[in-house]
């Protein structure tokens, strides 16, 4: 039953080669919608039983939802439409890397643009997996097709609870791939237990589980090198929280989500009768005094004159990084990083603390 | 290891006398479990300070609707009644290695500081206040919040400096401190605990508690024996020493700090010692200063502390540390360094990331990171109730650093975690953790 006690009218999405219509051939195959279930459909349908009712089946070629996505979520939006679905449950697509990816997107196109709750599974290789980061349920299979009979009653309660808008709990208890947003419970035990506890096991070489999983961080492709310096147009950006007096921005000492811009046109140097630095993270006192000891403007300006640089962009981009939080700081970044390209700048300068 | 000549001497007796209530009255004098104070004697030891012209005192109890702002620092009431050193060594007496006779306490009850510094200074200087609630959501995000505290309040004499007043406001706290526990002098202990690492089955695995500290500058203080932190080298301490306040805070980064008390009572420490012969071998505790300068000073201490962690013949470490974002990389270059020499780390930490943001919840790891337990996510957003009293001076809260003034800090406001006082360390000892959805 759905929450209003209805039967969930549940659309479920396959690739050709589920559907029973062919195999690699029909990848490039368009989305077509049939009523009912297809293929595994029926196992699910069957799982079901009152609780809902594979409704209809929409089918789709990996290849082709590559590229042609539009066409593909219409195709969607029509069957939701066109048979009342209450939830999407997508795949199992276990290793098929396109059909993972396909898998991914509709239920992100699901959440995102119908409003509907949607699931899909795959092993954890597939790059389809990738769609947790955009909040979609994924949940974990093997690689080898002939766990369906497992996976299938898994994925048909998991569903169920999202259609019925229970309340779900966190990824280890449900059993969905994390989808990297955190929030607080209060446990019986205190961190210094839970610490003393993993120590133990971990010296004694049995399981433990880390309450804090750890990723690859992201890699950044270093630019490529300057070139001569007397060609470079340089800009000064900083988060060490330089900024004019009366702090124009509202630029916060810490945990700060603004930035400010500058100028600097027509000074030799910065001085302390315009500028001032704000910062949780260290003392200001120096650069305040002189703040060409913070962003080196005097520098810059003697290098520029004698020929050294080819030009200093008159702003000095500025934030204050303390305490930042990684997502606004990305953000700050990126805009600050568009905005010196704009003024023509080939390198910048980033003095930080 | 367990043989170290140290580990034989340090035995410590600590004598408990729970305290249910506090009145102010014509006597300093404890009865039972009643402690009566004179806010005279309390001023006529605030007097021996030039910097401080006047207190005032107020009692706040555990689920009483108070907000205690502009806090310093809260200690516990003790005295060293046995045994070489005073309480509070370095401070209150000669730097006489402590952890060994007889300390009194009054548990329960802590003195709490206030005071509102003269220059508003900004940046790495500046005081940054956090919100102590005794009642409501926030009071499982402060400390000081589980105890009945004597707040007192100074006021400063006019013309003193910042640091001038912190070094005043500290030893006068510390006196007074010292003080109460005094009154139990001559009274017999509702429990008596003795403290030492005695040997151990060499079965039980060797566990080593290695606690970073924040030391940095002026208001970001801690002290050892009362000498600022600074530059040193991470060093070996027994914990008996912080239990008779070798560890004194000076840190006003209100949302990272460890207030003195808790040093005394570093809930690790307490859990290993706990377990210590039962299912493990404490062998004992390594403290580094974190934010250390550069990525090589910081790759100095870890690794120094690795080897000093290595030399008590530690298997495994349990690593937590006090400081923010800079400090993450100190503590993570810590765990590796551990990790190196062959010693399992559990790193034991809060989460930067704002609970719900989807960011990653930290600012720097390692590989060797593997083993993390997580005391919660900050910036959870709740509403702090209006209360009935607000103590602490003036009723006036900068939060965030100051980029938010709210005026009056008896009223309701909404607020995130983060400004509430000592958070950092509070939620792992109110049990939170985060989970990943």
């Amino acid at each position: 039953m759905s929450e209003t006690g209805k039967s969930i009218n549940v659309l479920h999405y396959l690739n050709p080669f589920f559907a029973g219509i062919g195999g690699e051939e029909c990848n490039d195959r368009g989305p077509q919608v049939e009523p009912g279930s297809r293929g595994p459909g029926r196992l699910l349908d069957q799982l079901l039983e009152t609780r809902g009712k594979v409704v209809a089946t929409l089918i789709c070629g990996d290849n082709f939802v590559t590229g042609h996505e539009s066409e593909v979520t219409a195709a969607l939006a029509e069957a939701v439409k066109e048979y009342s679905v209450d939830l999407i449950i997508a795949g199992p697509a276990f290793s098929a890397g396109r059909y993972g990816l396909a898998c991914g997107s509709l239920c992100q196109f699901a959440n995102e643009q119908l409003g509907l709750p949607a699931v899909t599974a795959m092993s954890m290789e597939n790059p389809g997996t990738e769609f947790r980061r955009k909040k979609v349920y994924i949940l974990p299979t093997g690689e080898s097709v002939r766990s369906m009979g497992e996976v299938m009653p898994r994925l048909m309660r998991f569903g169920v609870k999202l259609a019925q808008r229970q309340a779900l709990g966190s990824a280890d208890v449900e059993g969905y791939l994390p989808r990297g947003i955190r929030y607080n419970a209060r446990v019986g035990k205190t961190a210094a237990e839970r610490a003393v506890d993993m120590v133990l096991l971990k010296v004694r070489g049995e399981p433990y589980q880390t309450e804090i999983r750890l990723e690859a961080q992201e890699r950044v492709t270093p630019p490529a090198p300057l070139g001569p310096l007397d060609q470079a147009v340089v800009a000064i950006v900083t988060e060490m929280g330089f900024l004019p007096h009366g702090n124009p921005d509202r630029i916060a000492s810490s945990r700060n989500k603004v930035w400010g811009r500058y100028s600097v046109a027509g000074m030799n140097g910065v001085s302390s009768d315009q500028f001032m630095y704000i910062h949780g993270g260290y003392n200001t006192q120096d650069v305040d005094q002189d703040p060409n000891r913070g962003v080196p403007v005097d520098a810059l300006r003697d290098m520029e004159r004698e020929g050294r640089i080819k030009q200093l962009v008159d702003e000095v981009f500025s934030t204050c990084g303390n305490g930042g939080a990684l997502t606004e700081m990305k953000r700050i970044g990126q805009e600050m990083a568009r905005e010196v390209k704009r003024r023509g700048a080939t390198a910048v300068i980033i003095p930080a603390t | 290891m367990n043989d170290l000549a140290s580990h034989r001497e340090l035995k410590l007796e600590v004598h408990e006398h729970p305290i249910t209530e506090i009145v102010l009255g014509e006597r300093t004098v404890l009865e039972g479990t009643r402690l009566t104070v004179n806010v005279t004697d309390l001023k006529a030891i605030a007097a021996q300070e030039d910097a401080l012209a006047d207190l005032d005192v107020a009692v706040a109890r555990p689920g009483e609707s108070v907000r205690i702002i502009h806090a310093l620092d809260a200690v516990e009431a003790m005295t060293k009644v046995a045994g070489p050193g005073a309480v509070y060594p370095g401070f209150l007496g000669p730097a006489v290695t402590v952890g060994r006779g007889t300390t009194k306490k009054l548990t329960g009850m802590l003195v709490l500081s206030t005071t509102e510094f003269p220059d508003a200074t900004s940046g790495g200087l500046g005081y940054r206040d956090g919100i102590i609630d005794m009642a409501g959501p926030g009071r499982p995000y402060c400390q000081a919040s589980n105890s009945i505290n004597l707040v007192v309040s100074y006021k400063p004499r006019s013309g003193v400096t910042n640091q001038q007043l912190d070094d005043a406001v500290r030893r006068s706290t510390l006196r007074i401190a010292q003080f109460i526990g005094q009154t139990s002098a001559d009274l017999a202990p509702a429990k008596t605990t003795k403290y030492e690492l005695t040997p151990v089955s060499p079965e039980l695995p060797r566990i080593v508690y290695i606690d970073q500290i924040m030391s940095q500058t002026l208001m970001t203080r801690t002290f050892i024996y009362g000498q600022q932190l600074g530059d040193a080298l991470p060093t070996l301490i027994h914990p008996n020493e912080l239990m008779d306040g070798a560890i004194v805070s000076g840190n006003y980064k209100n949302l990272q700090k460890v207030a003195t008390y808790l040093h005394c009572n570093k809930p690790l420490m307490k859990e290993l010692y706990r377990r210590h012969g039962v299912d493990l071998n404490f062998v004992g505790m390594v403290v580094n200063r974190g934010h250390r300068d550069t990525f090589d000073l910081k790759e100095h201490g870890a690794q120094y502390s690795a080897k000093l962690a290595k030399m008590l013949g530690a298997q495994g470490a349990v690593i937590a540390f006090e400081g923010g974002g800079g400090a993450t990389v100190d503590f993570m270059l810590t765990v590796k360094a551990c990790e190196q020499v062959g010693i399992r780390p559990v790193a034991e930490m809060f989460e930067h990331a704002a609970a719900g943001s989807g960011e990653f919840p930290i600012v720097y790891h390692v590989p060797a990171a593997d083993a993390i337990v997580s005391r919660g996510a900050a910036s959870e957003m709740i509403t702090a109730q209006k209360v009935d009293r607000v103590l602490g001076g003036s009723h006036r809260l900068c939060l965030y650093g100051g980029a938010t003034i709210i005026e009056d800090a008896s009223q309701s406001f909404t607020v995130a975690t983060d400004e509430y006082w000592g958070v950092n360390w509070q939620l792992g000892e109110s049990g939170f953790v985060a989970r990943e959805y």
